[in-house]
């Protein structure tokens, strides 16, 4: 991380000992979904919650939402309590699936939203432009989103979790669905915003996504944490070093090899490194793109919606009525 | 209030785009069309007027009170269900407005409809009736009697109290009363013999009536609806005279008409014959020879006196409709933030037979006050069979408590007066406003806004 700076120790979000019950109709205990987890995020910072299938992650990040009342343990979301309305202003959520109106267009969708931050019409306005230009689906404002493809439909998800320019993003699962383009845009919007100073907060279990961007990680299992610490520290074997040159003729290879085995007294793993496939996928699109500019799909996208974007001068928030 | 409006027209969107709004125009139209085609009234102008006010504003208003309730019910509900409420809830807006959205949302749309079914029934009626189709006296009915808006005045009632009771002193004094008879009784079947003998008018005899006319009055003829019986079976028809005379007024007023038994009849009086604040005596005198006329003592003889024309008594009457539809809304609305959908619809429907069966249950708890007040009640005793155990206190204050909440939403039925020409007052139309869109509206949103912050949304329903 180049910008360790803007990273601080205020947390903006504080769970402790947070624990939730599912119960029947008879508030007989049912099932146990997260238990017992503790955990701090700091301003700045993004963070990921991985876990298979099942282990907890929408329900915590439903808990920290005000979606869910936690059985037992405190929660305390940019320094106040879930239920607030008043904090909401400053959260931006995708859920884990879409749940948009399918009889609204991508453009009145984006305005609906805007509209319940008490944004200016002015604001909608020009927040719903950009955000249109961002996720590529300026061509589609005018078409309902009941119609739209999922990763259409997600990444208007995206656009509005957006719309009110949150200092703490929520994302639940926010790669499903896009493709590799999208994926890697959603990555880089996140590095983005991070950059920006916003507190990042999403789950996964696309271990490479999270591997991209995530500063601190905690592995849920059977909604407890298995592991937590960043990402650095939990994946950097440090007692073993990769070197990558450009090829060599024979003669010098064999020289190099058999210094290398001399000092460290070992055998070198040997290979070619790989393009890794999203690399190659984005290549070969990039190389698509240029033959088709008209389609009835995503378009490419010019960069980040300006508001979102670090050049400082971001708006105030929307002052409460 | 951005989130409000911005909730309010997205249901509004939701029901244009989902056709349902086309849907219901279309079925209104088809009923305000269609049903005065089919249903044939009796073939006179009011048996028209009768048909197309009663049969399609109170179909109208039927079909949007269901859809209301019903897409009330949905409102919420069916977005916790498909979880879009997850994106609304997780934004900075209380629950309150969420609620009063969706209300308004609701309300809205039936202003357009219930306009727009107005506007379609009012014209055509006038259209329907225009000039040119009727003859003189239709015109002066509908002018006169129907498409108006005329104030009820009732005769000063007959004082038979002071009579009955000196008449149980006498028979009391005459007669042992059995055990099983309680003197209160006795003194009601006195109180209605004498009644009955107040309104019989024997052949060659007359009855007189007296009215208090109001302090002002608007220069516009009087008109008096009247109904009698004869007392012989088979009598069709009886001749009489009706003479009205009126203080301060040297000149009375003298028609002979052969009446119809059983049958509202009416006739006008010309403004010169009566001064307001004074008062009006109407007699009636029996010209047949054999047949003997009695008088229902309820609607023996009514005076109704002009206030306004049909056009805003149509539009007091819509208002009335709009405060039931928007009270109906609340409902909806507050049945779908508590419960799922079909829970939610047969909440909806309960308390509507609640409020229908409303007479019902004040009469209920009025009288189960009547007993222990007073330890007696009239008609066939009961209490005695029946231990007085918990579980009948229970539910006598079950019905208590029910009474006062539905007592204020009982209502004339100002759809018969308004096919009647009869007034539907101002005052009557603001105080329903006031305690179906305001009071009763109001509660019912807080009372949801308190449930609903206390529901976990983020459950399945
Ligand atoms: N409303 C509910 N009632 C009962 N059990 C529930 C409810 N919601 C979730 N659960 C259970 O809680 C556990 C955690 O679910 P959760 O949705 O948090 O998992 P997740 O980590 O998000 O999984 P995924 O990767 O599939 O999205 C699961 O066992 C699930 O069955
Ligand atoms: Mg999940």
């Amino acid at each position: 991380m180049s910008d360790e700076e803007k990273k601080t120790d205020v947390a903006v979000l504080r769970a402790e000992n947070l624990t939730k019950i599912f119960r029947d109709f008879w508030r007989r205990p049912k099932v146990k979904a997260v238990d017992g987890i503790s955990f701090e995020i700091r301003r700045g910072e993004v963070f990921g919650v991985l876990g298979p299938n099942g282990s907890g992650k929408s329900t915590t990040l439903k808990m920290i939402l005000g979606l869910l009342f936690p059985t037992q343990g405190s929660l305390e979301v940019l320094g106040r309590s879930p239920k607030d309305v008043g904090a909401k202003s400053r959260i931006g959520y995708l859920p884990e699936e879409s749940y948009l109106y399918p009889y609204l267009t991508a453009e009145e969708t984006l305005k609906f939203y805007g509209s319940l931050f008490k944004l200016s019409d002015k604001e909608i306005r020009s927040r719903t432009d950009q955000l249109l230009e961002m996720i590529g689906l300026t061509h589609a404002r005018r078409r309902t989103v009941g119609e739209f493809s999922k990763g259409m439909a997600r990444r208007i998800g995206l656009a509005q979790a957006l719309v009110n320019d949150p200092d703490l993003v929520i994302l639940d699962e926010p790669t499903s669905g896009l493709d590799p383009l999208g994926c890697r845009q959603v990555k880089d919007l996140i590095q983005t915003l991070s950059d920006r100073g916003k507190t990042v907060l999403l789950s996964s279990h696309l271990l490479a996504d999270v591997e991209d961007v995530c500063d601190r990680i905690a592995i849920l299992y059977n909604g407890r944490i298995q592991a937590m610490g960043s990402i650095r520290d939990l994946l950097e074997e440090r007692h073993r070093v990769r070197l990558t040159f450009p090829e060599l003729g024979p003669e010098s290879m064999k020289a190099v090899l058999d210094n290398i085995r001399r000092i460290a007294g070992t055998e070198p793993d040997l290979d070619h490194p790989r393009k890794d496939l999203e690399r190659f996928f984005l290549d070969v699109v990039a190389e698509a793109r240029k033959q088709y500019e008209q389609h009835s799909g995503v378009s490419g996208s010019a960069g980040f919606a300006g508001f979102l974007s670090s050049d400082g001068t971001r708006e105030k928030h929307p002052s409460k009525e | 209030m951005k989130p409000v409006f911005a909730i309010a027209l997205l249901a509004i969107r939701s029901a244009a785009r989902s056709k349902v709004i086309v849907i219901l125009i279309a079925m209104l139209l088809a009923a305000i069309i269609g049903l005065p085609l089919t249903i044939k009234g009796d073939g006179t102008v009011a048996g028209y007027v009768q048909v197309l006010l009663k049969y399609t504003l109170g179909f109208a208003s039927l079909l949007l009170s269901i859809s209301t309730l019903w897409a009330g019910c949905a409102a919420v509900s069916s977005e916790i269900h498909a979880r879009q409420m997850h994106l609304v809830v997780t934004k900075p807006v209380h629950r309150f407005q969420v609620w009063l959205g969706k209300w308004l949302g609701l309300v809205l749309m039936n202003v357009l409809l219930l306009s727009l079914s107005g506007a379609l029934i009012y014209g055509l009626l006038r259209w329907t009736l225009r000039p040119a189709t009727l003859t003189a006296e239709e015109s002066r009915v509908l002018n006169e009697e129907l498409l108006i808006a005329r104030q009820p005045l009732r005769p000063v009632p007959v004082d038979v109290e002071e009579p009955a009771r000196k008449l149980l002193a006498t028979r009391m004094a005459a007669v042992e009363l059995p055990e099983n008879v309680h003197p209160d009784d006795l003194l009601n079947a006195i109180r209605e013999q004498l009644l009955r003998q107040a309104f019989t008018v024997p052949p060659g005899a007359s009855r007189a009536w007296t009215f208090v006319l109001p302090e002002s009055i608007r220069n516009e003829s009087f008109l008096f609806r009247f109904r009698l019986s004869a007392s012989q079976m088979g009598a069709t028809s009886v001749r009489g005279e009706w003479t009205v005379r009126c203080e301060g007024v040297d000149d009375s007023y003298e028609t002979v008409m052969v009446s119809p038994a059983n049958r509202l009849q009416s006739f006008s009086l010309p403004i010169e014959y009566v001064r307001p604040g004074r008062v009006l005596h109407v007699s009636y005198e029996n010209l047949h020879e054999d047949h003997t006329v009695i008088f229902p003592h309820d609607e023996g003889l009514i005076a109704y006196l002009y206030e306004g024309d049909f056009a805003m008594n149509f539009i007091r009457e819509l208002l009335l409709i709009f405060a039931q539809l928007s009270l109906l809304a609340a409902v909806g609305v507050t049945a779908g933030t508590l419960f799922s959908m079909s829970v939610a619809a047969l909440v909806a429907i309960y308390c509507l037979i609640i409020v229908q069966a409303g007479a019902y249950i004040t009469g209920v708890a009025e009288q189960s006050r009547l007993i222990e007040h007073t330890g007696h009640h009239h008609g066939p005793v009961v209490e005695e069979i029946a231990p007085a155990g918990l579980m009948e206190h229970a539910v006598k204050g079950l019905f208590a408590v029910m009474s006062v909440i539905v007592k204020p939403l009982q209502a004339p039925n100002t759809l018969e007066w308004l096919s009647n020409g009869q007034l539907v007052p101002w005052h009557l139309v603001g105080e329903t406003l006031a305690i179906k869109v305001i009071v009763y509206t109001g509660i019912l949103g807080l009372l949801s806004a308190c449930a609903f912050k206390k529901k976990e949304v983020g459950l399945p329903q």
